[in-house]
């Protein structure tokens, strides 16, 4: 009698999962995408020309309706890390749960993209999205990429289309788990779409850091090499103007970025990347960029130095889901003296296969 | 021909002229399943296809419905809603959803998919148009206010 009660009980609650998982199918969906890129180089033609290919990153991507209101999206990044045996590791660079609270308001809680400046918002790892081959030099010095933490976001609201994002969370010395500093990295970011192609962003972006270390996630690559271990204010300015039309596209993203610390006072370091394409045929592309870096001497955070690149590009789309870009680029400083940069004027050609399905 | 004749013609004359690029402009036709609204204007139509809003007013998931890239409707939807080439539709969702603003849409090949899908999908909103001669069930139809 007890075997028949405890297989009716089973029976029971198998019905129930099972009755549960139909009632859910109706409302959940998960989506899993791919998105990746190939890479030719023939680097510094000029000088000591190298020529190679190179696998670039590999993005799983995956978004889920969990119930009416809440959705997941998850992102994980296999790239080359020189510090693994197969010199490739996974890396978690988005996981994030969002709730929509009203119509065209919600919160998101989890790992997500500091929505700083255009760029980081609406690109990031999608080498299928970016106008280029490659983001702006500032995101390895000053662009705080990710943040792991709390956000409040809206959209479309009035004539102008206003938007904003509120975030609270880890800072730049912080790793995915843990942030030696008690405080908290603050995103506060406004942005208006007078048309349908245009986009105007403003964002300020602050943490304290308590020593000055950057997380595996900050993008920081820059402060890794830095060997001032003190305490540092850091803070950024930024704008974005987007235009991307049939004919006609362009992308400005400004960032003024103010490090202050006891002993050397307020560093003010700028960076500023300019795109303009114009679409010869639907699906063909040529476009021309400038990007400019420059970080103060006395700046502890980084070591950054100066950057100026120019480069002509070529895209041609082959569907949406894959295009072909070619870049020629030239490679220097703004005043010509390398005493604090390793970056050698020099003359690049690059051809990227990007990819999504 | 008399005054009055004359005066007749023209008005039936300028009336067709004036009421043909009005017809011309409802070639699309909207369906519909519990989005607390049985009409809405083309401003919040564009806006909703454009992903500008995740709920109805009522709290439903707006989940949207589109004519695939090889529908007899695709090309006039991506036109008259977007402004855009297909192609660029498809870019502009693929962008979209991967900065985590919007779930994804649903393609449909046919009709008749469509209007099945959004029959049990509350929330679920679709456009075809009306040259493909499909007739959508009335309790689906929603109606776009200028």
């Amino acid at each position: 009698m007890k075997t028949y009660c405890k297989r009716l009980l089973l029976l029971f609650l198998l019905s129930f999962v099972i009755g549960e998982d139909v009632v859910f199918a109706q409302t959940r969906s998960t989506q899993f995408s791919m998105y990746g890129h190939i890479q030719n180089h023939f680097d510094d033609f000029t000088n000591e020309p190298k020529s190679y290919f190179s696998l670039g990153e590999q993005d799983f991507f995956v978004t889920s309706n969990i119930t009416e209101r809440i959705s997941f999206l998850g992102e994980t990044v296999v790239r080359y890390d020189a510090n693994t045996s197969s010199k490739f590791a996974p890396s978690l660079e988005r996981a994030q749960i969002k709730y929509d609270y009203r119509p065209n308001h919600s919160v998101v809680v989890g790992k997500m993209h500091t929505p700083v400046n255009y760029w980081n918002d609406v690109y990031h790892h999608g080498r299928l999205f970016f106008p280029t081959i490659d983001r702006p030099h500032s995101f390895s010095y000053m662009v705080p990429l990710h943040t792991m933490g709390v956000r409040l976001q809206g959209q479309n609201i009035g004539s102008l289309k206003f938007g904003y994002d509120a975030v609270v969370g880890n800072g730049i010395a912080s790793t995915d788990i843990s942030d030696p500093n008690l405080n908290k990295a603050v995103t506060l970011a406004m942005r208006i779409e007078p048309s349908d192609n245009l986009q105007i962003r403003f964002s300020y972006f602050n943490d304290f850091l308590r020593t000055n270390t950057a997380g595996a996630h900050s993008g920081h690559g820059g402060a890794l090499a830095s060997t001032y271990k003190g305490a540092l204010n850091f803070e950024l300015w930024s704008n974005s103007i987007a235009y991307f039309g049939e004919g006609w596209e362009f992308l400005n993203e400004f960032s003024y970025n103010r490090n202050k610390t006891q002993w050397k006072g307020y560093a003010n370091n700028f960076s500023n990347f300019t795109y303009l394409g114009v679409r010869v045929k639907e699906n063909q592309t040529l476009y021309y960029l400038t990007d400019v870096m420059k970080v103060a001497e006395n700046d502890l955070h980084t070591v950054g130095g100066e950057i100026l690149k120019f480069a002509l590009g070529y895209k041609y789309e082959f569907s949406y889901l894959y295009k072909v870009k070619i870049q020629v680029e030239r490679l220097g400083t703004i005043t010509h003296d390398h005493a604090h940069h390793d970056a050698q004027d020099r003359y690049d050609i690059k051809i990227q296969f990007a990819y999504g399905f | 021909m008399g005054f009055k004749r004359w005066w007749l013609v023209m008005v039936i004359f300028l009336g067709v002229g004036i009421v043909t690029p009005i017809l011309g402009q409802s070639d699309l036709v909207f369906m519909g399943n519990d989005l607390s609204m049985t009409e809405m204007n083309t401003a919040l139509m564009k806006d909703v296809f454009k992903a500008r809003y995740a709920l109805w007013p009522n709290g439903k998931s707006i989940t949207v419905c589109l004519p695939g890239s090889k529908s007899v409707h695709a090309e006039k939807v991506a036109q008259e809603i977007y402004g855009k080439s297909i192609k660029d539709v498809q870019k502009f969702w693929l962008s979209v959803v991967f900065q985590g603003k919007a779930k994804s849409p649903y393609f449909f090949d046919s009709e008749k998919e469509m209007s099945d899908f959004i029959a049990k999908t509350p929330g679920a909103i679709g456009v075809i148009t009306k040259s493909g001669g499909f007739t959508a069930p009335k309790s689906q139809l929603i109606k776009i206010n200028p």
